[in-house]
């Protein structure tokens, strides 16, 4: 009996768990269709203008509209929140932990492993939901609003205007859509109930947050999706001003940014330490 | 035994259980529970519904913590063995499988956490006899496979101690009688089979060693043969005068017990046929039918379990006709 390596086997085991998911795909799939869908629509209305050849000064309307469509990823968030919280519930829904935990007893390695598995099952969906956001995008964006040059000279290296917002937007939609996903996770593991945690997340993700976003700027900023953009120094950030039309706060610096990610680090420490109690009454 | 040397055990005890306790608020599950489970038998752990059977096998296993007391597996806590599920795989009756996976996918799942290949999950399914099922949707799968899947999965890391909790619940006597013959031949290649069960006819069949739990406590630990030695044997009589035979015996210092349900049958403690028959000869009272009776494993386990003494009663024999217990006696194994 050959014995692969015993430390990938956890997260391989983990991520078995979540292929064979239903939920996943959907959650996936929402996030990304979701992600495309808008940023499809709002390149069809966008009416960039084909510029006559290479430029090298972006109009700055046409940058913006380009990044709005780049942004469009991260509506992905909404997959990987749905992602998160069904992975999180999935051992007390099929009450696996007994199986789970006799082939690892080690409950601290399960449960982590369970948080860095959502983290990074998250930003593919958000790396995904912004990939597929650019190329939906691109379909409707004329080639040459698409290309400027680098530099001045002629003969230079040529980049998609599109694909560099997109770039710019990927790392912090990346982020968020892990962080989001290993927040609702810790959450599902402490509400256990799918239902109410789907239904918890859902009315997060469509609705308290937003609310949030109107009434409290300053509180909402801290919020993974928002100070992600910051900690990856996207310089086309989602902000809350861009939400809710407020001037009045400013894209999250990655200071903030480095402060909710240790946020949501501490929130998954709480939520597996009181899982890991839970567990032994499972 | 090739297999005590993977686990590094030093002696032949597989799981040793010292005054193990585990408290529930208020509830004490188990009581003080010490017992040891030994490499090359099969050990029964019998017990009514909520004796604590299931609570002591999840201590065993790290999914509980002892309120009190320790439990070591190979001669170490399970959790501290670089790799547990080589050393004991376990299957619970109430454990989940994981959803929207077929029969061959649950294992992998459980194959990837303990370390072993695809190929040990074939492996698997075709000693549980699942090879021919393993696409099946786990949820399409009856309870006896399930059992079955249950069982493959706590042999991936084909571990020399094996934990199983209710095994033989939803198998058909076919599979009853499979699970008879595995567990004897995991017992007969130096594993240690741990069963907990409340079906002690079923489990006699394949058992070496009893330790019989009730209300969290320990009643029996010995061999399945003293187990059953430690039923009391009686004696038998049927008469027409049984009043004074009773008055015969018991001048002579038996234990006589007068069978209200039954007129005319005298319960006698001990293996005393050839005394009774010779006492009523002397006494002049005609005796009818005469017989040792040997209680039944049930009775046996009736009696630890709810301690009380063994039963003497009509019941108990087959011999007069009177009504039986339904489970018959311990010869008959």
């Amino acid at each position: 009996m050959t014995v692969p390596n015993v430390h990938l086997g956890l997260p391989r085991a983990e991520l078995r768990k979540l292929v064979m998911l239903r939920w996943t795909w959907v959650a996936a799939g929402v996030g990304v269709l979701l992600a495309a869908g808008t940023a499809g629509i709002l390149a069809a209305r966008s009416g960039v203008p084909n510029f006559p050849g290479s430029v090298h000064v972006i109009h700055p309307d046409v940058a913006a509209r380009l990044q709005e469509q780049a942004d469009a990823g991260s509506l992905a968030e909404y997959g990987a929140i749905i992602f998160g919280v069904v992975g999180g519930t999935i051992e007390w829904r099929a009450r696996t932990w007994a199986v789970s935990l006799t082939a690892r007893p080690r409950r601290w390695d399960v449960v982590v492993v369970k948080f860095v598995v959502a983290f990074f099952g998250g930003a593919a969906i958000g790396v995904a939901g912004t990939m597929a956001a650019g190329a939906v995008a691109s379909a409707f964006v004329p080639h040459d609003a698409r290309v400027f040059h680098l530099q001045h000279a002629a003969g230079a290296p040529t980049i998609s205007m599109l694909w560099h917002a997109v770039a710019t937007t990927a790392p912090g939609t990346a982020l968020a859509c892990g962080l989001l996903a290993t927040l609702w996770s810790a959450i599902g593991l402490l509400v256990r109930l799918p239902a109410l945690a789907v239904t918890g997340a859902v009315a997060y993700a469509v609705g308290l947050r937003w609310y949030l976003a109107e009434a409290a700027p300053n509180l909402a900023r801290w919020l993974p999706e928002w100070a992600s953009q910051g900690f990856a120094q996207s310089p086309q950030a989602l902000t809350i001003a861009a939400i809710s039309g407020s001037n009045q706060t400013a894209t999250p610096s990655a200071v903030a940014g480095a402060v909710v990610v240790t946020a949501v680090v501490i929130v998954a420490a709480v939520a597996a330490a009181l899982s890991i109690r839970r567990t032994e009454r499972a | 035994m090739p297999l005590l040397s993977n686990v590094g055990s030093a002696d032949d005890v597989a799981i040793r259980a010292r005054d193990l306790c585990k408290h529930f608020g208020t509830t004490a599950a188990v009581r003080g529970c010490s017992f040891d489970v030994r490499f090359g038998e099969v050990t029964g752990f019998l017990g009514p519904n909520g004796a604590g059977k299931t609570t002591t096998l999840k201590l065993i296993v790290g999914l509980l913590k002892p309120s009190q007391g320790s439990v070591l597996v190979a001669g170490r806590p399970f959790a501290v063995h670089r790799r547990p599920a080589a050393v004991l795989g376990s299957m619970f009756e109430q454990a989940g499988f994981f959803p929207g996976c077929s029969a061959r996918a649950h294992a992998r799942i459980v194959a990837d956490a303990v370390g072993v290949s695809g190929r040990r999950v074939e492996e698997v399914l075709d000693i549980v006899g699942l090879a021919a099922v393993a696409r099946r949707p786990v949820r399409a799968l009856s309870l006896g496979m399930r059992q079955r899947l249950s069982l493959g999965v706590a042999l991936l890391a084909d571990p020399p101690i094996l934990l199983l909790d209710e095994p033989t619940n939803g198998l058909d006597p076919e599979g009853i009688a499979w699970f008879r013959a595995f567990a004897r031949a995991q017992a007969a290649r130096g594993r240690a089979v741990f069963i907990a069960s409340h079906l002690l006819a079923e489990m006699a069949q394949s058992i070496d060693h009893v330790v019989v739990v009730a209300e969290g406590q320990i009643r029996a630990d010995c061999s399945l043969s003293e187990f059953i030695a430690s039923g009391a044997v009686s004696t038998e009589v049927r008469t027409d005068r049984p009043e004074v035979l009773a008055a015969a015996l018991r001048d002579r210092g038996y234990d006589v017990h007068e069978v209200a349900a039954t007129p005319g049958l005298l319960v006698i403690a001990g293996k005393v046929a050839d005394e009774v028959g010779r006492i009523a000869a002397m006494a002049g009272t005609p005796v009818l039918a005469l017989g040792i009776r040997e209680p039944s494993l049930e009775a046996i386990y009736m009696a630890h379990t709810s301690g009380a003494s063994l039963p003497m009663t009509a019941g108990s024999l087959d011999l007069w006709g009177a009504a039986r217990d339904s489970t018959g006696s311990a010869d008959r194994r």
